[in-house]
């Protein structure tokens, strides 16, 4: 209203200011230059006014015309023919002059409105085609819906198995009653429609992509101009190509994980199928020997038998209950238990555990008393020592020497386990302990390494492989060192 | 009794098959390496070598493959992978038979009997006539008798039943059986000796294969038997 009376003002004045600028130079020009001059107030006052500052102009400078720059002046009367052919002249021109003027700036209007529109439907969907996760991707949608259009509460619902979830939300969340209507098993009608109103003053935007809905925008109704709501409906289209896009790709992603995993798997079952095989062919060939042709074995001969099947009975309990351990570490459900043990208890430990496949071997042992504690899981530690025993047990000749070495490399303790074989080649040194996973090109598995390999990782610790200085492998793990305070003298 | 090579890395087994091949009165020499095998092959002839087909040094197929290139003793795979494609793979590459770990002794001994019998009574190619259990087959007038009746075959069913019978006891793969009869651009045309065998049973009144036995996803054997009860 105030806006209307200042336009009404503005039209008013300007044609007064120039009729008192005309007024001192109206003895120099005609009345027709003066028509002329009346033009501008008009035409500026429809440029910044708008029509009715136009108008209200028109109107003034016809009457200040009439008054000062018509004869007889001082008064509102006409005259002469010619005169009153001057002021129709004036006021017609002058009325077209403010249409056109008028249509010029509704126009430029509405170009500015529409490049506007034009900018945001850019800057929405810049932000779509940005990589980022599905989460991510609905937060920054809800986001951008309430800023742009400026509305409290957004929130962006999916359906998963037959109902309606809150995917992602933003600003005033949904009531619980808002919901349930929405809910497809709530049995109230309602619309999905491109920017739908339900009767409860809800507005749902339908996300659908490939003819398949992805989801559903909704946020409490708020006023919205068609260029408004054509742009939302827009963005929405965006969205939802954006959102099944990016749920394609986690699902790409997906399976080629799952395949990888069972890649891994199969190669694993393959290497454990090699392992337990192996010590089962023993304990079967000799077991099956002892049964059939008790008769014709010596009793020296009889007893290596009951031997080996007790030997390979072992191997094959360690390797079970090393399967478990490791299923269990990676299944993050095995703790490690740190404690203090001397580097020579391990050592012991793990002998004893292997004595049957010791014997007749010869087994040489580095190991200074002055070095701190080993602070490891000790029941674990034993097991990588006993796995990396018995694969130098199974690679060096039967009259080769096994050394197993401990030295202090700054803080941490190096145990180290050699033997007289044929040695690593340089470029299997790493894969050698992923051994199974080339299990199906050919070769040999071996389980104990990638056990050995796991329970040492779990310590956060490394083991490596290198030459033992005499030839033959070398196999090498690190454990952080403890020092235990001296007792007091 | 024989005297047998056997090639394996496990030293348990080969303490445990050292003493029980002896209990059986074999002679038995045991090495850990491919490498080794090749070179006791070599030196002591043999009469069978048992070979693990995971060796640290050389693959058990190539030690296969090389042996064959110079020596036909029969040799025994120890497979412990259980995979199919390894063991056909051996067998195409010249090997005899084979047993997948865990194996009883008896087993392998019964193995071991039948390649070194079947050495011992392989039939030089130019031989005319083959017997096997109720079967005569005629190689030089492409006539089969079972219990003394003609059977009407055609000509590659003939070939088909004369190669497995020139191997009686033998495991013979799909790949040896299309060389043998198709020629050697044929390699993967397992169905078509499916289609073979199949019509033979019929023709020789052996439905339930117990005379062309199937080993399943490696290939057939013939084994003489009188299946006409």
């Amino acid at each position: 209203m105030r806006r209307r009376l200042f336009a009404l003002l503005v039209g008013v004045g300007d044609s007064l200011l120039f009729g008192v600028v005309m007024l001192t130079l109206r003895s120099q020009v005609s009345a027709t230059t003066v028509a002329l001059v009346f033009v501008i107030p008009v035409v500026a006052g429809v440029v910044f006014g708008g029509l009715l500052t136009g108008l209200m102009s028109t109107v003034t400078s016809a009457l200040v015309f009439d008054y000062w720059f018509l004869r007889p002046y001082g008064t509102l009367s006409i005259g002469t023919t010619q005169n009153w052919v001057a002021l129709l002249v004036y006021v017609v021109v002058v009325l077209l002059v403010a249409r056109v003027v008028t249509a010029l700036k509704v126009a430029r209007l509405e170009v500015r409105r529409g490049g506007d529109g034009m900018r945001r439907v850019f800057e929405l969907s810049e932000l779509l085609v940005q990589d980022r996760s599905t989460s991510d991707l609905l937060r920054t949608i809800v986001h951008a819906v309430q800023t742009v259009f400026n509305i409290p509460g957004v929130s962006l619902l999916v359906l998963e198995d037959d109902r309606l979830k809150i995917a992602a939300s933003i600003g005033e969340p949904l009531s619980l009653e808002e919901l349930r209507q929405l809910d497809p098993q709530s049995g109230v009608p309602m619309t999905i429609r491109s920017a739908a109103v339900s009767t409860s003053g809800l507005r749902t935007v339908a996300l659908s992509a490939s003819s398949r809905p992805i989801g559903i925008l909704v946020f409490r109704d708020v006023p919205m101009s068609v260029t408004d709501q054509a742009i939302l409906v827009t963005f929405a289209n965006d969205a939802a190509l954006a959102l099944e896009r990016t749920q394609l790709r986690e699902q790409a992603m997906r399976t080629k994980f799952l395949e990888e995993v069972d890649h891994l798997r199969q190669a694993l079952m393959g290497a454990v199928s090699h392992d337990l095989r192996t010590p089962l062919a023993t304990i079967k060939v000799a077991s099956s020997t002892l049964s059939n042709r008790a008769n014709v074995l010596s009793e020296k001969d009889a007893h290596e038998l009951h031997e080996l099947i007790e030997i390979e009975a072992d191997r094959l309990t360690r390797l079970v209950t090393n399967l478990l351990d490791m299923t269990r570490i990676e299944a993050g459900v095995l703790e490690i238990h740190p404690a203090p043990v001397p580097a020579g208890d391990l050592v012991t430990e793990a002998t004893g555990v292997i004595a049957s496949s010791l014997k007749g071997r010869r087994l040489r042992l580095e190991i200074s008393e002055s070095l701190p504690f080993a602070y490891v899981d000790h029941l674990l530690i034993t097991q990588v020592l006993v796995n990396l025993l018995d694969n130098a047990l199974r690679h060096s000749p039967i009259d080769g020497a096994i050394t197993v070495r401990c030295e202090l490399r700054d803080t941490a303790l190096i145990l180290s386990v050699s033997d007289e074989g044929p040695g690593v080649a340089p470029e299997d040194r790493e894969v050698i302990f992923n051994r199974f996973e080339q299990f199906n090109t050919g070769g040999r598995a071996g389980l104990g390494l990638t056990i050995a390999k796991t329970f040492v990782e779990a310590h956060d610790e490394k083991i490596w492989c290198d030459d033992a200085p005499g030839g033959g492998a070398r196999f090498s793990f690190s454990m952080p060192s403890h020092r235990v305070p001296a007792p007091a003298s | 009794m024989a005297h047998v090579l056997v090639v394996d890395d496990d030293r348990s087994l080969l303490r445990a098959l050292r003493l029980g091949l002896q209990s059986e009165g074999h002679e038995v020499t045991t090495v850990e390496t491919g490498e080794q095998g090749l070179a006791q092959t070599a030196l002591l002839a043999p009469d069978v070598v048992v070979l693990d087909i995971g060796l640290p040094d050389i693959d058990g197929l190539t030690v296969c493959h090389r042996i064959r290139e110079w020596s036909d003793v029969p040799i025994i795979i120890l497979s412990a992978t259980g995979e199919e494609n390894r063991k056909v793979a051996a067998l195409d590459g010249g090997a005899n038979d084979y047993v997948t770990k865990p194996f009883s002794m008896a087993e392998l001994e019964a193995r071991i009997r039948v390649v070194v019998r079947n050495r011992a009574t392989e039939l030089p190619e130019s031989e005319s006539e083959i017997s096997c259990g109720p079967l005569t087959i005629d190689l030089v007038h492409h006539d089969v008798q079972l219990e003394g009746s003609d059977v009407a075959l055609t000509s590659k069913e003939f070939e088909v039943l004369a190669f497995l019978a020139r191997h009686t006891g033998r495991t013979c793969t799909h790949q040896m059986i299309l060389n043998a009869v198709w020629g050697a651009g044929y390699t993967k045309e397992a169905q078509y000796i499916h289609a073979y065998v199949h019509r033979l049973r019929q023709k020789l009144n052996d439905e339930d294969g117990l005379m062309l036995r199937t080993i399943p996803g490696i290939g057939y054997s013939l084994a003489c038997v009188d299946v006409t009860g």
